[in-house]
C-alpha cells in the first residue's frame, strides 16, 4: 500500500505535467521554417530586379525578425535608432526617393523618384515622383507629400531632433526665415506636378548620398501635418492613431499590432511596384533577451539578425554559423564607425593646439594607441581599423597607404615597437618620465567601460602616463559633463549616417549647424575646413580622395580626436532566403521587397 | 472577519502611497537625464543639440519641481490616468492593460506546476524517507533552490533548441484565444520560473508530514487499523500542508515578481518584460506604474494567504 501510495502520488504529480509537456512538443514546428506557399508568378508579374540565381521567384511566405528596440516610430524623430524595426522600415514600410540600388548595393536607383537632373552648377535638383503611387490606404501620394517630409526634416516643425537627416539640414537651404515667412528662394519648392526643386547651401560631392540615407524616408504628409500643425510637440507618428501609414512594400497590419509583444507587416497588395514584393509578410516578436535570440535562430524561429547587435560578438556567429551551416547565412562586414578617443584641447596638459608640450603629450597618446590590441581584446581580433573614413572606399587610400600616412595604425610588430619607443621619446621632451608620470583623468560612459579600460590600459603600460578612468553614468550623466569640459580624455563613438564620407565629418566633428551635442574638446583647424570646403564640390573622385586623405592625416597629425577600431557587424538570414543582397554597411536600406524564400 | 478584511484594505492606502512616494524619489536622484537618454537612442549613439534637451524636458514635464510632478502624478492617477510612455508616447493603461493577463497565465501556469510536482513529490520523499529515491529528490531541491531562475530559463533554451530544435512557437497567444499554442508557448517559462520554488515546496512538505507522522494522533490512526492511505491522506497530508500553503501562497507573489526575468528570457510579452524594457529605456511613468502594479499584487497576495490560513485551521480568527 505505502509503494500503491508512492506511485499514485507520483503519478499524479506527473501526469500534468507530461500532459503540458505533451501539449507544448505537439507543435508541428520543426527546426526547418515551412515552405512558403508557392505559386509562381508570370513573366508580367515578376517584371522587376529581383535577383533570381536559383529558379524563378515564388510567392508567399512569412520571415520573423526579434523586436529588440522601441515600438515607436517616425523617420524624423531622433530615436530612429539601429533596431531592425526602425531600419527595417525603410525601404519596407516606408521608401526613399532615391536610394542605393538593394542588388548591388553600391549604384543610386530611384526609388519613389522616376527621374533626378542636377543642375550644372551643383546646387539644384529636380526630382521627377514616379506618378500613380498610392499609399497604404489607397490615397495618392504625391509631390506635396514628398515636400512635407523634406521640410520636415529642414525646418523641424515637429520640434523633433531628427539628427539622421543632419546632412539634409546642412546641405538643403532654410525654406523658412526666422520669422516663418517663406524665404524668396527657399530650399526646397514644387516646380511641376509631380516635380521637386531641392536647393542646396553649395554643391557638394556628397548630395545624391545624403538624399540616399537609408534615414530619409517619406510618409505621407496626411498625418504629419495634423502633428505638426497641432503645436509642434515632441511626438512621433502614431500607429494607435492610424498614422503609421507609408507607400512601401509592407503595411502595418492593426490586428496584429502589439506594443511590446508582436507587430506584423503584412504584403503591400497596391505596391506601385509591379508584382512586388514576394514575402506576404514580415513578423516582429518581443525578443530582448540576446541568449534567447540566439536560441531562436537556432530552433529556426527566426530568420534575422542583425544589422548593429553590438551584444554579440563575431566569434558567437561564427559557431551559429559553423553549427547550423547552410540553414543560415552569415553575412560578416565592416562597420561604419568612428570608434575612439577626443583629448581636451582645452586643458593645459593637453592643449591648445601649437603647444609644444601639449602638442607632444597628444601625438604620444596617439602613437601608443594600439588598434590592432583594441579590435583583439574587445573583438576577438574581428574588428576594422577606423582611419576616419571607411576602408572600403579605396580611392581615398589604400591599406597601405593608410599605414604609410598614419604609422600608429600599422599593427607590424616591429612598427608597434617603433611606435611605443617614439612615444615615450615624445614624454620625456614634454617632461614627463617614469617617475613623473602624467597624470589624467579618462571620463567614461559606464556602458563603455571596457573600451575605456582598454585604451587606459595600455597607455598607463606603455608610455609615461598615469590615467585613472572616472564613470561618467549613463550616456546622458556623461555628456552633461562634456558639455562642461569637465574632462581629459574620452571615449568617443559615432556612426556615418549615409554612404560617403562626408557622413563621418558630419557625425564626428563638430561641423553641425545645430550643434550636435556640443562637444567641447576645442580642436579645430582651418587647413582641416579648407580641405573640406574642397572636397565639397570635387567632382573627380580621385582628387576628392585626395583632399580626404589630407584631412585624414591632419586629424592625425593634431591627435585631438583620436581615432582607433570599429567592431564588426554581420547581418544573418536564412539560408532559404532568394533575391538579397546582404548590405556592406548600415548605410544602406533593408527592403526585402525582392526577397523570396526558396521551397 | 469582514471587519478585518475591511482593514486590511484600508491598510493598502498608506502602503502604496508610501511605495509610490518611495519610487518616484529614487527614480529622481538616480544619475542620468531622462530626456538625454531617449534622445541618445537605444544604442546611445545619438546626437542632440542642449536645446533640445531643454524642450524635451519641458514637454515630459521635467522642468517643474519634483513635488509638483509627483502631486500631478498622483492626482492623475486617482483620476484612473496612469499617464503616458516618455518611449513609446502611448497610454500606459492600454499597455499594460495586455501584459497583465499574460503574466497571470505564467504566474498561475507556474503556481499549477509548482503545486502539482512539488507537493506530491515532498509527500513521495516523506514517505520513503531516507531512500535512494528520497536522497535523489531532496538533491532535486536543492538543486532548484540554488539556481536562478534565469539561469534556469537559459537552460531550458539551450536544451530545447540545441538538443531537441524546438522552441516555443514565437509571439504570444492568450488562453482564451488558442489554449494549446498558449501552453506551448507558457509551459517551459512557467517550468523555470517555478523550479527553485518547487525545490522550497518539496522540502516543506517533506520536513512537514514527517512530523506530521510522528504525531500521536496518527499512531493512534494507525493503531486503529487505518490503511497507511486514508492515514497517510486524510490525517497526516491535511495537518501538514497548512504551513506548505502559506508557503505556497509566498511563492506565488514570488513566482509574480520572478516574471520580470523569465519574461525577458523567453520573450514573454507580460508585465515583468516591461518592467525591464522600461528599466533599461528609464520610462520613468512606466516604471512607477510597474512597481505599483507590484506592490499592489504582493499586498493581495498577502492578504489571500492570512485568509486561506484561517480558513485552512478554523481554530485561526482574526478580529
Amino acid at each position: 500500500m505505502r509503494n500503491l501510495i508512492s506511485k499514485r502520488g507520483l503519478a499524479g504529480a506527473m501526469l500534468v505535467i507530461v500532459l503540458l509537456a505533451t501539449l507544448a512538443c505537439s507543435s508541428g514546428d520543426d527546426s526547418v521554417p515551412a515552405a512558403p506557399t508557392v505559386a509562381v508568378p508570370s513573366s508580367a508579374d515578376t517584371g522587376t530586379s529581383a535577383a533570381s540565381t536559383d529558379g524563378a521567384p515564388v510567392y508567399g511566405g512569412t520571415v520573423t525578425v526579434p523586436a529588440t528596440g522601441s515600438w515607436a516610430f517616425d523617420p524624423a524623430s531622433n530615436v530612429f535608432g539601429f533596431s531592425w524595426q526602425k531600419l527595417g522600415a525603410g525601404g519596407n514600410m516606408w521608401n526613399e526617393l532615391i536610394r542605393i540600388s538593394p542588388t548591388d548595393r553600391e549604384t543610386f536607383e530611384g526609388d519613389l523618384a522616376e527621374s533626378w537632373q542636377m543642375s550644372d552648377d551643383g546646387l539644384t535638383l529636380k526630382v521627377k515622383l514616379i506618378d500613380g503611387i498610392m499609399d497604404h490606404e489607397g490615397d495618392p501620394f504625391t509631390i506635396e507629400d514628398v515636400y512635407y517630409q523634406l521640410f520636415r526634416y529642414v525646418e523641424r516643425p515637429n520640434k523633433t531632433p531628427a539628427n539622421t537627416q543632419a546632412c539634409l539640414r546642412t546641405y538643403v537651404k532654410k525654406v523658412l526665415d526666422e520669422s516663418g515667412n517663406k524665404l524668396a528662394e527657399p530650399g526646397l519648392e514644387i516646380t511641376g506636378t509631380h516635380e521637386i526643386s531641392i536647393r542646396f547651401t553649395a554643391p557638394r560631392a556628397s548630395t545624391i548620398a545624403c538624399l540616399g540615407s537609408p534615414s530619409v524616408l517619406y510618409t505621407p504628409s496626411k498625418y504629419t501635418k495634423a502633428i505638426d500643425d497641432a503645436g509642434g510637440g515632441y511626438r512621433d507618428i502614431d500607429p494607435d492613431k492610424g498614422e503609421y501609414v507609408g507607400t512601401g512594400p509592407f503595411k502595418i497590419d492593426m490586428n496584429n499590432y502589439e506594443v511590446g509583444a508582436r507587430m506584423v507587416w503584412e504584403r503591400n497588395p497596391n505596391y506601385f511596384k509591379a508584382g512586388l514584393p514576394y514575402l506576404d509578410s514580415i513578423e516582429h516578436v518581443l525578443m530582448s533577451d540576446d541568449s534567447a535570440i540566439l536560441a531562436n535562430i537556432r530552433a529556426g524561429r527566426l530568420d534575422v539578425l542583425g544589422p548593429l547587435a553590438p551584444n554579440f560578438r563575431m566569434s558567437e556567429m561564427q559557431q551559429l554559423k559553423k553549427d547550423l551551416g547552410d540553414k543560415i547565412l552569415l553575412h560578416p562586414h565592416a562597420q561604419y564607425r568612428w570608434e575612439g578617443i577626443q583629448l581636451n584641447v582645452q586643458d593645459p596638459a593637453l592643449g591648445p593646439v601649437g603647444d609644444p608640450n601639449a602638442d607632444k603629450v597628444r601625438k604620444a597618446i596617439r602613437l601608443a594607441v594600439d588598434p590592432q590590441e583594441y579590435i583583439d581584446g574587445l573583438y576577438d581580433g574581428e574588428g576594422t581599423i577606423m582611419v576616419g573614413f571607411n576602408l572600403r572606399d579605396t580611392w581615398i587610400n589604400t591599406l597601405e597607404g593608410w599605414y604609410s600616412d598614419m604609422p600608429a595604425f600599422n599593427p607590424d610588430p616591429a612598427s608597434r615597437a617603433k611606435m611605443v619607443v617614439d612615444a615615450k621619446q615624445l614624454m620625456v621632451d614634454a617632461g614627463y618620465g617614469p617617475d613623473n608620470k602624467l597624470s589624467l583623468l579618462y571620463l567614461c560612459a559606464t556602458p563603455t567601460q571596457h573600451k575605456c579600460e582598454a585604451v587606459a590600459g595600455q597607455l598607463n603600460r606603455d608610455i609615461y602616463v598615469d590615467i585613472t578612468v572616472a564613470l561618467g553614468g549613463g550616456y546622458g550623466a556623461t555628456s552633461e559633463k562634456v558639455r562642461k569640459g569637465d574632462y581629459q580624455i574620452m571615449s568617443t563613438a559615432h556612426n556615418g549616417r549615409f554612404a560617403d564620407p562626408d557622413a563621418m565629418t558630419l557625425n564626428v566633428y563638430p561641423l553641425w549647424p545645430d550643434g550636435g551635442r556640443n562637444y567641447t574638446n576645442g580642436w579645430t583647424n582651418d587647413k582641416f575646413w579648407d580641405l573640406h570646403a574642397k572636397q565639397n564640390v570635387e567632382p573627380d573622385k580621385t582628387t576628392r580622395g585626395g583632399y580626404l586623405r589630407e584631412m585624414a592625416k591632419i586629424v592625425y597629425e593634431d591627435a585631438a580626436m583620436i581615432s582607433i577600431a570599429t567592431g564588426p557587424n554581420f547581418w544573418i538570414n536564412r539560408g532559404n532566403w532568394r533575391g538579397y543582397t546582404p548590405p556592406p554597411d548600415p548605410n544602406v536600406g533593408y527592403s526585402l521587397e525582392n526577397v523570396w524564400l526558396a521551397p | 472577519m469582514k471587519e478585518y478584511i475591511l482593514k486590511r484594505l484600508l491598510l493598502f492606502i498608506p502602503t502604496l502611497i508610501g511605495t509610490a512616494l518611495a519610487i518616484f524619489i529614487l527614480l529622481r536622484v538616480l544619475p542620468g537625464d531622462v530626456a538625454e537618454i531617449i534622445l541618445s537612442g537605444p544604442a546611445g549613439q545619438g546626437s542632440f543639440a542642449h536645446e533640445d534637451v531643454l524642450r524635451l524636458r519641458e514637454d515630459l514635464g521635467l522642468d517643474k519641481p519634483i513635488y509638483v510632478q509627483f502631486g500631478q502624478w498622483v492626482w492623475d492617477m486617482v483620476r484612473g490616468d496612469l499617464g503616458e510612455s516618455y518611449v513609446t508616447r502611448r497610454s500606459i493603461s492600454a499597455q499594460i492593460k495586455n501584459q497583465i493577463p499574460v503574466t497571470l497565465q505564467l504566474a498561475a501556469l507556474s503556481a499549477l506546476t509548482v503545486a502539482a510536482v512539488g507537493i506530491p513529490i515532498g509527500i513521495l520523499a516523506a514517505v520513503r524517507r531516507d531512500s535512494l529515491l528520497d536522497v535523489i529528490l531532496r538533491g532535486w531541491a536543492i538543486l532548484g533552490l540554488a539556481t536562478p531562475s534565469f539561469f534556469a530559463g537559459l537552460l531550458v533554451i539551450l536544451g530545447l533548441s540545441t538538443i531537441f530544435r524546438w522552441m516555443p512557437p514565437v509571439g504570444f497567444s492568450h488562453m482564451w484565444v488558442d489554449p494549446v499554442v498558449s501552453i506551448q508557448q507558457l509551459v517551459f517559462p512557467a517550468l523555470a520560473l517555478g523550479f527553485a520554488s518547487n525545490g522550497l515546496l518539496l522540502r516543506m512538505m517533506r520536513t512537514q508530514l514527517l512530523e506530521v507522522l510522528g504525531d500521536d494522533y496518527v499512531r493512534t490512526a494507525r493503531s486503529k487499523g487505518l490503511s497507511n492511505t486514508i492515514v497517510i491522506w486524510r490525517h497526516a497530508v491535511r495537518n501538514a500542508l497548512l504551513p506548505v500553503v502559506t508557503t505556497f501562497g509566498f511563492q506565488v507573489g514570488a513566482l509574480l515578481s520572478g516574471t520580470v526575468v523569465i519574461e525577458a528570457v523567453f520573450s514573454v510579452p507580460g508585465v515583468g518584460g516591461g518592467l525591464v524594457a522600461a528599466l533599461l529605456s528609464r520610462d520613468l511613468p512606466m516604471i512607477q506604474i510597474y512597481i505599483i502594479y507590484f506592490a499592489v499584487l504582493a499586498l493581495v497576495v498577502n492578504l489571500l494567504v492570512d485568509l486561506t490560513y484561517a480558513w485552512l485551521d478554523p481554530r485561526i480568527r482574526y478580529e
